[in-house]
């Protein structure tokens, strides 16, 4: 009886989250601790009884328990065990499951590491919390409920599609929602701040950590979902600007913001409405996100029609959420003062700018990714937002982006010399053009879209390493710029691996955009085909089993110059349960670029379709997303973020000086 | 018992929640010490970065004063005191009931109340009893390995299994389990033949050298006749005619008329006799007229079959997009004795159906049952010639397209409930510029579709513009 | 190109996106091919090109991009052709038409109104900054 047990575990977690909604909330108006702490708790329990409600389901799915419906839609009984597991979050339900479970996480997280957060705050910020959750539980068990029974149960399920059964896509879903929902700390924060009227240096702090984390999540699940598109699909597009990566991305580009500008909050005091709105924006976007992939009205305006509970569901709850969020914060925000003061040339300026520009261009991808939807609706007329649109709108706004990313950490707090700026930005452009020369004339490239992209990361990756230098005392004794490199605070290191990983990503993005090698063929085992500067060669092609798919396998030797660099092994299945042919494309990656093999079908007479790719600067990418990722937990990292660490200097508060 | 757990699990977690009710004191130091802690560590911040020289010493200076006046200003609010509560038993009662009651209330009309959990692995072999026993030889198959894999030693399993496997067609499967029941029961003369026997008929008919082994130990030792019948059948294919069809007349004069073999026997003696170009009652003493015109003897319907003969070549020579007429045509002139104008007449319809596979498939039946696999030249390659497309000329690559659509549409004449096929049938039409067959494949289409609009919809969807209508 | 074109019809369920029957041996016309190909959309799929796409209805356009091609037609004359089928739906950058006003001026229009939020907040923050500066030189009062 674990499966009911789970589905009552999961109305508990329901209740728990009403609980936690309604008493904290009134603790922390009427001041009363013991209220306050029930939030505590009712956040410890929530997130215990989703986590069984969520081991139950996964119970259920390895040991194929079809007596759920779920299970027997999604799972089959020759899956093998990892993908039984990974199933229970690659359909509807059982995602949306795991989004609560995620939710619950950071609610139990801000309870435990937020000790050091003064009790009211705490208490108001697990209320907002809970007050997401009650929505999410009521939808799951309404419209969406993972233990919904069958009976009699049939013998087997009906499988995965078989796409899904790759550990890329299984791992994609957790880190992207470890970044979605992640940022309903930030929402929880911005709405108990207007609740509580409390906003502060302080409050930033607080915030900032989880902001971090959640950004660090989404960035990886990003990339994930945008390695998966890469090695899976089979033909090496990582990126299509389709509405479902555009949902992602959107959250990413306003959360950038929110990183930015929670710093000025924190180290100046300044922008605290727009922090606050931009956190209410930022969890908003990641609830249109999770809106627009689970609704289905990304797939056609009609099939929203097909399930109209569901969808009217969520956007029910996107305007409570959305709305209401926005609402308080029209009629709060006039009390709170903005009392930050700045020169015109100041980093505080700089960081305005980020905003600025990240804002626009997420409002860019916005208006792309919903133009469409809103012109059928009103007009009927059906267009097509694609890559285009999208490459001349948002590439060149996030191309000057990057370009005054690297100029920010050149100025100064409060007023910055324009000399200083002047200076270095010159010294920058020098260099970057140096590196732009020296690559176009070294490989031969001519391509002026390429290069102004080469361009703009070596700019970006100049600029960060020359501020690097400078601040850990270049040019000094060698030994004493390490040394004084080694003591920077991590929140700086945060801040160049960051910086530098874009500027990396960017020249992956742009090397493979422009310089990718195809050759599309039939060819016969032992027939070399040239790929820029490689010879693909098709050796042999076996068939055989896997798990629970069919096989053939080639095996793809390629040589430069006549050495041998690689064999590559190419597969396409085909899963019988699903009828389903899946593409597994061979790769071996390289510093410089990744070699690209794809088998496609038999062509007669021994034959075989093959498309074989050299595409530079994808190692890249992925080292440059992980990177970013990376510098975001080592600023998370940063002794002063760490929340709640009371300084062991136990001495008075601060007297005023003198 | 189920309820009582809920019940016990409801009100456990409902007095966890209330606990801090229950507490005698709970005190809050209000907000502003933990902004002070915060504050604090801003100030060594920047003392930090003025020792490390990042900063100059007024600006460290300027820096302490703004963080200072900040804490100053939390610090106020600390004199507003420590809020504290007390002991509440009520507000604690009620929340932990409110919570309880509402969980139980809310899971009653959800969730399945008591109904146990149905993991695969407990239930299987009930539910393929039950499936087994209407009759599904899948799930019969699926006991069966169940069985053999836990009782490898079984010989019945193993043999019941092959026997499933050998209804189902999968003769390799068949085989495999066959092995296991021989190297169980090695010495039952049945086991071996049967083994031997699902050997050649994964391996296409044709057989196999161990077979062929394992059948003449059998006629040694025992008068198998599946051995008589399978070794004759292995001369023949080792292109010793004379010998097989003496081999055949030996069991059937052997058998007793009535035995299920004799129809197999019979039939091929007869297509052997007639390619020998021999007189079958020499054979079978006791043919049919009809045995004996089909192996090319004394025909009684030689009129008949000639003008049927004259009348389908002349028919297929205005339409030789017609496989039903060329196989009548073979099977016509096998009647009438001719095995090379038979194999030829397959050969040319072959040659019009290239690319059709459900076509060349129906060819491929014909063939065997005239017994032309035999001693027919290997047949030329089929559809492996996409790649040769390219270098046809203009005219045998249109051949060769109206070739495949002809078997495509052959095939959804037999098969039609198969959307893509008409899906593909309508576009292809419609690509070869032939408006009238398009919308006569339409009009086909939704005649096997009627009342089924998703189908439907799905096919207007995807050949929209496509068809003209009138 | 017809010919090849009902062949990989009746051929199957192909997984290529693009199939080496399609393909022109010239590269400068191949380039072109691929280039108007990033610019449709297949109309079954959910935002990719008929290039990677490999749905049927995408290969039957791409072949008809190719045999306009080769019957000397401009990019932008091809592209027409196709909308002119299929509507405005097929082409992943849409038209600048009255109805996608709207869609194409709003990048312009939010760089406009991030600029002059922006302005705007700058002015402010100078406007305190000046007032702060004032109460810093009046004599103080009462220091916090």
């Amino acid at each position: 009886m674990i499966v009911e047990f789970g589905h009552f575990a999961l109305v508990l977690a329901l209740v728990a989250a009403i609980v936690q909604a309604v008493v904290p909330l009134w603790g922390a108006l009427r001041g009363a601790p013991s209220a306050m702490r029930v939030g505590d708790r009712a956040a410890e329990l929530q997130f215990f009884a989703t986590a069984c409600a969520f081991g139950a389901l996964t119970y259920a799915f390895v040991v194929s328990d079809f007596s759920l419906r779920l299970v027997a839609l999604n799972s089959h009984s020759a899956k093998p065990m990892l993908y039984k597991v990974t199933g229970v979050w690659a359909n509807h339900e059982g995602s949306m499951l795991l989004w609560v479970l995620m939710l619950a996480l950071f609610g139990v997280m801000i309870s435990v590491f937020g000790r050091m957060i003064p009790g009211a705050v705490r208490a108001a910020v697990l209320s907002v919390q809970a007050m997401i959750g009650v929505g999410f539980y009521a939808f799951i068990l309404l419209t969406s409920n993972p233990f919904e029974r069958i009976g009699p149960a049939p013998l087997d399920g009906q499988g995965m599609n078989p796409l899904l059964q790759d550990i890329g896509v299984a791992l994609h879903p957790p880190l992207l929602y470890l970044g979605y929902v992640g940022f309903s700390t930030a929402f929880s924060f911005a709405v108990a701040a207007l609740i509580t009227g409390r906003v502060d240096p302080a409050w930033a702090r607080w915030m900032r950590p989880w902001v971090l984390f959640a950004w660090s999540g989404l960035t990886a699940g990003i990339a994930l979902g945008s390695w998966w598109a890469y090695y899976e699909l089979g033909w090496g597009g990582f990126w299509f600007w389709d509405p479902v990566e555009n949902a992602s991305f959107m959250p990413w580009l306003i959360g950038t913001a929110l990183l930015h500008s929670a710093i000025v909050v924190e180290k100046r005091n300044a922008l605290l409405k727009w922090t606050i709105l931009l956190a209410i924006l930022t969890f908003s976007l990641s609830l249109i996100g999770t809106f627009l992939v689970r609704s289905g009205i990304l797939t056609s305006v009609h099939a929203f029609a097909t399930d109209p509970e569901r969808g009217a569901f969520i956007l029910l709850m996107l305007c409570i959420y959305i709305g209401g969020a926005l609402t308080l914060f029209a009629w709060r925000a006039a009390r709170i003062e903005d009392r930050g003061v700045f020169a015109l040339w100041s980093r505080e300026t700089g960081l305005l700018v980020n905003n600025m520009m990240l804002t626009v261009a997420c409002g860019v991808v916005f208006v792309g990714t919903l133009y469409p939807l809103v012109l059928e609706l009103v007009t009927g007329d059906k267009i097509s937002v694609g890559a285009p649109y999208f490459n001349q709108s948002f590439l060149p706004i996030f191309a000057v982006t990057m370009l005054l990313a690297a100029l920010g950490p050149f100025l100064a707090w409060k007023r910055a010399r324009p000399r200083d700026l002047a200076r270095r930005a010159g010294l920058t452009a020098a260099l970057a053009l140096g590196v732009t020369a020296s690559a176009a004339l070294a490989l031969g490239l001519a391509e002026p879209v390429g290069l102004f992209g080469i361009f703009v990361a070596a700019w970006l990756a100049s600029a960060t390493l020359q501020e690097l230098l400078r601040r850990s005392g270049a040019p000094g004794p060698a030994a004493r710029v390490l040394r004084r490199m080694a003591g920077l605070p991590r929140s700086a290191w945060g801040l160049y691996l960051g910086h530098l990983g874009l500027a990396i990503v960017a020249a992956g993005v742009v090397a493979v955009s422009v310089w990718r090698d195809e050759a599309i063929q039939t060819v016969q085992p032992g027939e070399a085909t040239a790929v820029g500067p490689y010879e693909f060669t098709l050796l042999e092609v076996e068939n055989t089993r896997g798990p629970n798919y069919q096989t053939s396998i080639a095996a793809v030797r390629v040589t430069r110059t006549g050495e041998l660099v690689a064999v590559l092994f190419p597969e396409r299945r085909w899963y019988p349960v699903e009828q389903k042919p899946t593409t597994e494309a061979g790769i071996r990656t390289l510093w410089h670029g990744d070699l690209y093999a794809v088998l496609g079908d038999p062509a007669g007479s021994g034959g075989f379709v093959t498309r074989y790719y050299y595409n530079p600067g994808v190692p890249w990418m992925w080292l440059g997303a992980a990177l970013i990722a990376l510098a975001a937990l080592i600023s998370l990292t940063d002794r002063r973020l760490r929340v709640g660490a009371p300084s062991t200097r136990r001495a008075p508060v601060p007297q005023p000086a003198e | 018992m189920f309820w009582l757990t809920l019940i016990a699990a409801a009100c456990l977690a409902g007095l966890w929640m209330a606990a801090p009710f229950l507490r005698t004191r709970v005190a809050d130091t209000g907000d502003a010490d933990g902004a002070i802690s915060v504050y604090r560590d801003q100030i060594d911040e920047v003392e930090r970065d003025r020792d490390a020289g990042l900063i100059s010493a007024a600006e460290c200076v300027a820096a302490r004063a703004e963080i200072e006046r900040r804490a100053q200003q939390a610090a106020r609010t600390l004199d507003q005191g420590l809020s504290v509560s007390r002991r509440a038993p009520v507000a604690a009662g009620l929340v932990a009931a409110v919570a309880a009651f509402a969980a139980l209330a809310i899971y009653a009309p959800l969730g399945a109340p008591g109904s146990p959990d149905q993991p695969l692995a407990a239930r299987k072999t009930e539910e393929l009893t039950r499936r087994a026993d209407a009759g599904d030889i899948g799930s019969r198959i699926q006991l069966l390995i169940e069985n053999t894999r836990e009782n490898p030693d079984s010989f019945e399993d193993w043999w019941m299994l092959a026997r499933s496997y050998a209804a189902m067609g999968d003769h390799a499967s068949s085989a495999d389990a066959y092995r296991h029941a021989v190297e169980l029961a090695g010495d039952r003369p049945a086991v071996l033949s049967a083994y031997a026997e699902a050997m050649t008929l994964a391996n296409g008919n044709k057989v196999p050298g161990a077979a062929r082994l394992i059948f003449e130990g059998l006629v040694r030792d025992s008068d198998d006749p599946r051995a008589r019948y399978y070794l004759a059948l292995a001369r023949a294919q080792a292109q010793d005619f004379q010998g097989a069809i003496d081999d055949w007349t030996a069991l059937a004069r052997a058998s007793d008329p009535s035995a299920p073999w004799m129809a197999l026997v019979r039939r091929d003696i007869v297509n052997m006799a007639r390619f020998l170009e021999q007189d079958v009652t020499d054979y079978l003493p006791d043919a049919s007229p009809q045995e004996i015109a089909a192996a090319g003897g004394s025909g009684l319907l030689p009129d008949t079959l000639t003008d049927r003969i004259a009348s389908l070549e002349a028919a297929l020579a205005d339409e030789p997009k017609d496989y039903k007429a060329w196989i009548a045509l073979a099977e016509a002139r096998a009647q009438a004795g001719d095995s090379d104008g038979a194999a030829a007449a397959l050969a040319e319809g072959r040659r019009h159906y290239a690319a059709a596979p459900f076509v060349m498939q129906k060819f491929a039946e014909a063939e065997r049952a005239m017994g032309l696999d035999l001693v027919a030249a290997p047949r030329g390659p089929t559809n492996a010639d996409m790649a040769a497309a390219a270098e046809m000329s203009q005219a045998d690559r249109d051949d060769m397209i109206a070739g495949m659509v002809a078997g495509l549409a052959a095939r959804l004449e037999e098969e039609p409930d198969d959307p893509a096929g008409w899906i593909m049938l309508i576009r292809s039409y419609a690509t070869l510029g032939d408006p009238e067959a398009a919308r006569n494949a339409l009009a086909q289409a939704r005649q096997a579709f009627t009342g089924r609009a998703d189908i439907l919809r799905s096919i207007a969807d995807q050949t929209s513009g496509l068809v003209t209508e009138n | 190109m017809r010919t090849i074109l009902i062949l990989l019809m009746l051929m199957g369920a192909p997984a290529l996106a693009l199939e080496p029957g399609e393909m022109f041996t010239d590269t400068a016309l191949e380039e072109r091919a691929r280039y108007i190909g990033r610019q449709l959309r297949c109309v079954k799929c959910r935002n990719q090109s008929i290039f990677d796409s490999n749905a049927g209805i995408a290969r039957d356009l791409r072949v008809v991009v190719r045999e306009r091609i080769t019957a000397g037609d401009s990019d932008g004359e091809i592209l027409d052709y196709v909308s002119a089928r299929y509507g405005d739906y097929v082409l992943l950058k849409p038209p600048v038409a009255a109805h996608t006003y709207a869609l194409w001026l709003a990048p312009f229009a939010l760089l406009l109104a991030g600029g002059l939020a922006l302005t705007l907040s700058l002015r402010r923050v100078a406007q305190r900054s000046a007032a702060q500066a004032d109460a810093d030189r009046a004599p103080p009062e009462e220091k916090t």
